[in-house]
């Protein structure tokens, strides 16, 4: 493949590699402004209760504290991703332990802290409800009574006001009842999944000033800036270009920064102050004033002929959203999309429901909903090969889908490198010659996830005068190395090296619209982007060229920053001086423009979520995690793990065995340890003592396999992997300690606790009589 | 987070002025105490540090043992040639703790005083131990508490050196404006049903200053295992500490230790019964293991520890065997 391109395909090192490595580059928690002011945000105490009063006077009288806001100062508008449903600060009452009910700016962090403690909050105590099943019941305590009201978009959402279910999504295919009438083994289970934080080494962090002119400037580590842009202006009811936001460097994402937080807040006490306001959550306010992994509860029933062949798949998916959408409304959109898992399953019947708790708000984070279902289709597929006595990979094999595979939604696959996965996997654990030894075993399993659709990207790449590249987009660089392969792209393209495209950082007010780094997504729609605005750039370069050449541009090419006429290499022009004619000379400075948007899709009829291209694209891995667990204490060791993907093309393999290994480890620690432990809607553990999240000791090294099968509408044939990486771990080691030790754990997270109760539960099964 | 004077007396009469009189708190690595000031949990207007006081950072063996001042740092512990050679458990139990950072910082007299990780007592509750009048863990979220020992508050120990000191058979060298006293280590620690508030003997104003540790027998063997859900950084599930002198193959002393399964550093003393004048046979592992956990009374979420204390005395003593 390399053969083809000059720079796509290279293990390139980043364009933002030493600035990274030597500390120079500034995170939000670095920002700092003359006269910057400092907050923090007063949580509430309560679940769930009315506000009834709200005393902050004895605050303003200490010395150093500027300002205080509170839900009345908050002009109400609403926020959200598809469901907008969230206020920045508490509007009468309060749905969640955590949720902003005031913010106070002083001159200090200590003194804003100090008056946090003089801040005092009446609450009425109402029912709250924590547990996502009994939300559903009819009776059920309603935490949003004004769902009725809430805006949303079309195709999106099906809420049920009066209830707590904030979306309920069907997917339908064939006729299940006859499927597992025809079944000669029907397995069924239920799964549970955990809340887990995301644990960003930087926190959320933001600067905003409220500019005189009635502009509000933002400087944030978001990871979507336009998105954020977008729900500031909401809620603060102005228009969206009266904000402007500009992304600072990220340290660490994975979802968790996407969506509003303390930016609100920060907004509003800057408007009252005038004066530039910072901050910084702690680490505690991560875990109990951020988002989660949505915790779920999955009921599946999955029938196959004796051969393996899966006949019909029946499945419930209930999503714990919390107190808030925070884009759970789409988590669920996109998993009833796949709930089945990759496979071929004629029949299919989906109901997915997302609910309000009261409980912190899950959100997006990394694999978006597809960690949940593929703990759940793959425990299937385990529990169908255990009943048929058939090999785990086989029955996945004969199953998978492949390129032209008819999806459950009805499209017609493409670009399907799941098969490869699978196969690459298993060579690198040996598969079908393991060795078999008591108490180690290995898991191979196999997944899926899509890029939402709806999303949009635009680029603008310019001509500098001494013939550089200046790329403007804004994409967001969370150290997954999204600059550098967009630089790779836009220098493929052109036909310069990468060291001659400087990549601006994403600004509101100058680079062009951009759905962020979300949904695995940026690779494969900014590169788009990219890749026609460089296309277009390289078209008016050469248009300039040839007036200079006096050649006609069909005849020209631009290899490493020069142009020449084809064949006369001494005939030719440097980038440097097409730049300087355009820009100085001729006053026709060359920006090239380029976006990209999904035209084919077409959402799904709500009725039966059919749909012939309801994403972008999908992505497709394979995971194998080999274990050695101690049936005594219940400890599993992780011995070794692959991870193969299929991300279409890989653009700079470096970076995505960089994300690959990561999401592997962010993996294996929600399947081994991570665990948010709440005790009546509070977080117990809000702390990275007791929150347990995988140091270097805990895992092995990751093998990452990259499997490429082109996406016709991918740049260069390019996917995302951002997500997949993180997807299969739990299910890989849950089938890895059955087969070390023969016992199944269908819930979340497999602590040593759980092992030794499902072996003590299956010795006792054991000894009954009969 | 409170502000407070810190004080650094040169000698133990200062020390105990400031302690007394000023209501000051006792400071040696911090590691412990900053969290919980950072926490909230406690509000000391003054920190008096034991930095600079004479003698409590050496470390010697004598003829009958090894004297551990108590400001000794676990890094000291891990790496000190004499410990490895002669009191290998507490170098084992040392390299066990926190991780290499906090063990640099972090003393052995504080890891014995440390406070419990509770997340009761760390988080916004009023619990007992804080004054209140109920214990969260009791219908609460009590995976990681006590089986043996609990009641009315349900903490389990945190410090893995108890473990490994107790079954070396350590004392505390305790002074106090009133003068100096020697006690078994066994007793320098409280249940919860004798003091809810505190979790040693040490009354306002005193201060642990040494460790003794006796010379071990020449036929004596001992071993540490402490389980843990994550390879650093994390306190015990449980940890066993396991001390036994053998004279042909017959034990005729045991000391079993146990961590993170009551308020205080467990001796199993029924377990050390059922290995005393026998042979290290599996039977006879087992029947330790079961008499380990006979009196277990488990929460509603952590009946798994009794599983796992009786396989991991079984488990430590089949390496000792």
């Amino acid at each position: 493949m390399s053969a083809e391109f000059t720079v796509v395909g290279k293990s390139l090192k980043r364009v933002d590699g030493v600035a990274r490595a030597t500390g120079r580059i500034t995170y939000g928690v670095d920002m700092k402004l003359p006269g910057m002011l400092h907050a923090k945000i007063v949580r509430s105490e309560q679940p769930h209760a009315r506000v009834v009063r709200i005393d902050y006077a004895p605050a303003l009288r200490l010395p150093g504290v500027k300002a205080v806001v509170t839900g009345a100062d908050d002009p109400g508008g609403l926020f959200g991703s598809r469901m907008s449903d969230q206020p920045m600060m508490a509007h009468e009452k309060v749905r969640y332990i955590g949720e902003p009910i005031a913010a106070v700016a002083a001159v200090d962090e200590e003194t804003a802290e100090e008056a946090l403690g003089l801040i005092s909050v009446e609450y009425e105590p109402l029912p709250a409800v924590f547990d996502p099943c009994e939300a559903m019941q009819p009776g059920a305590p309603i935490i949003h009574e004004r769902m009725h009201e809430y805006k949303y978009w079309e195709g999106w959402c099906n809420p049920r006001p009066g209830t707590n279910i904030i979306n309920a999504l069907v997917l339908r295919k064939g006729d299940v009842e006859r499927g597992f009438a025809e079944a000669a083994v029907v397995v069924e289970n239920t799964y549970r999944t955990h809340a887990i934080q995301h644990v960003s080494m930087e926190p959320h962090a933001c600067v905003v000033q409220a500019e005189t002119d009635g502009r509000v400037t933002v400087w944030s580590c978001t990871q979507a800036p336009y998105l954020l842009r977008g729900s500031l202006a909401a809620a603060l009811r102005i228009p969206a270009s009266k904000v402007r936001v500009i992304a600072t460097a990220v340290g660490g994402g994975y979802g968790g920064k996407v969506r509003l937080k303390l930016e609100g807040p920060a907004a509003l006490l800057s408007m009252k102050t005038g004066r530039p306001v910072k901050m910084v959550y702690t680490r505690t306010e991560e875990f109990i004033g951020a988002v989660t992994r949505h915790p779920s509860v999955i009921r599946m029933t999955t029938g196959a002929r004796r051969d393996g062949t899966l006949l019909a798949c029946r499945a419930e998916v209930i999503l714990d959203t919390g107190a808030y959408c925070e884009a759970g409304e789409v988590v669920l959109w996109e998993v009833v999309q796949a709930t089945p898992g990759p496979y071929v399953v004629p029949n299919v019947w989906v109901d997915g429901y997302c609910v309000y708790t009261n409980r912190v708000s899950a959100g997006p984070c990394r694999g978006f909903g597809w960690p949940q279902v593929t703990w759940a289709s793959e425990g299937q597929m385990d529990a169908l090969a255990r009943e048929l006595k058939m090999d785990p990979l086989e029955i996945r094999l004969k199953n998978a889908f492949e390129e032209g595979s008819i999806s459950a939604s009805g499209e017609v696959l493409h670009s399907v490198g799941f098969k490869e996965c699978l196969q690459r996997v298993a060579e690198a654990v040996d598969w079908h010659k393991r060795e078999r030894r008591p108490g180690r075993g290995i898991g191979l399993i196999g997944f899926t996830k899509m890029s939402m659709p709806q999303t949009a990207s635009a680029a603008f790449v310019k001509l500098n005068e001494d013939g550089r590249i200046g790329l403007m987009t804004s994409a967001v660089d969370l150290g997954q190395g999204i600059s550098t392969a967009l630089a790779q792209i836009a220098a493929e393209e052109i036909g310069v090296t990468l060291e001659a495209v400087e990549v601006a950082a994403a600004d509101t007010d100058t680079t062009p619209f951009d759905s962020g780094a979300i949904s695995s997504r940026q690779t494969f729609h900014v590169g788009n982007a990219v890749k026609r605005a460089a296309g277009d750039l390289k078209q008016q370069v050469l248009a300039a060229a040839a007036t200079m050449l006096e050649a006609r541009p069909e005849d020209l090419e631009i290899r490493q920053g020069r142009v020449s006429v084809r064949g006369v290499p001494d005939k030719s022009v440097t980038l440097a001086q097409v730049g300087t004619a355009t820009q100085i000379r001729l006053g026709q400075p060359i920006l090239g423009r380029g976006a990209h948007l999904e035209e084919d899709i077409v959402m799904p009829d709500m009725a039966t979520g059919q749909s012939p291209k309801p994403a972008p694209y999908w992505k497709y891995a394979a995971q194998a995690v080999e274990v050695e667990v101690d049936s005594e204490t219940g400890k599993v060791v992780v011995q070794k793990m692959v991870s193969a993907h299929d991300c279409g093309r890989a653009i700079n393999p470096l970076s995505i065995e960089g994300q690959v290994q990561g999401g592997a480890v962010m993996g294996l620690g929600f399947a081994l340890m991570e665990e948010m432990i709440f005790d009546e809607g509070r977080v117990v553990n809000p702390n990275l003592m007791d929150y347990r999240v995988p140091t270097s000791t805990d895992f092995p090294d990751v093998e990452a396999v990259i499997v490429e099968a082109p996406h016709r509408d991918g740049p260069f044939g390019a996917k995302g992997v951002g997500e997949t990486s993180t997807i299969g771990a739990a299910a890989a080691v849950r089938s890895a300690i059955a087969d070390a030790v023969g016992v199944t754990i269908n819930e979340l997270p497999i602590t040593c606790e759980k092992v030794l109760d499902a072996i003590e539960a299956r010795t006792k099964e054991q000894k009954l009589p009969g | 987070m409170e502000g407070f004077v810190y004080s650094q007396p040169g000698t133990l009469r200062e020390a105990f002025s400031l302690l007394t009189n000023k209501k000051g708190k006792l400071v040696a690595g911090g590691t412990d105490l900053l969290g919980e000031i950072q926490d909230g949990i406690i509000a000391p207007g003054l920190l008096v540090s034991l930095e600079r006081i004479q003698g409590l950072k050496t470390m010697r063996e004598e003829k009958n043992g090894l004297r551990i001042g108590a400001l000794v740092t676990l890094a000291e512990l891990e790496s000190d040639k004499i410990v490895a050679e002669h009191y290998p458990l507490l170098a084992a139990a040392a390299g066990e703790v926190a991780t290499p950072q906090l063990r640099a910082q972090a003393t052995i007299g504080g890891n014995l005083c440390q406070r419990p990780r509770c997340w009761y007592y760390r988080g916004d509750f009023n619990c007992l131990k804080k004054g209140g009048a109920v214990c969260y863990a009791e219908d609460g979220e009590n995976q990681y508490h006590a089986i043996l020992g609990g009641g009315p508050c349900h903490i389990v120990h945190p410090s893995d050196m108890a473990v490994a000191l107790l079954a070396m058979g350590a004392s505390a060298r305790v002074v106090g404006p009133r003068g100096e006293k020697t006690v078994p280590l066994e007793k320098f620690f409280v249940l919860p049903q004798v003091d809810v508030k505190r979790e040693t003997i040490l009354a306002p104003g005193e201060i642990l200053v040494e460790i003794r540790v006796p010379k071990p027998l020449p036929e004596a063997r001992w071993v540490f295992r402490k389980m843990r859900e994550r390879g650093a950084w994390d306190f015990a599930l449980v940890s066993v500490a396991a001390y036994a002198v053998t004279k042909d193959k017959v034990i005729q002393e045991a000391r079993i230790v146990l961590g993170g399964v009551a308020p205080i550093p467990w001796r199993a003393v029924r377990a050390e019964q059922a290995l005393k004048g026998k042979t290290l046979t599996g039977p006879v592992m087992r029947l330790a293991g079961e008499a380990t956990v006979t009196d277990a009374r488990p929460l509603s979420q952590n009946e798994y520890k009794i599983r796992l204390a009786r396989n991991l005395v079984r488990q430590v003593l089949a390496t000792l065997a």
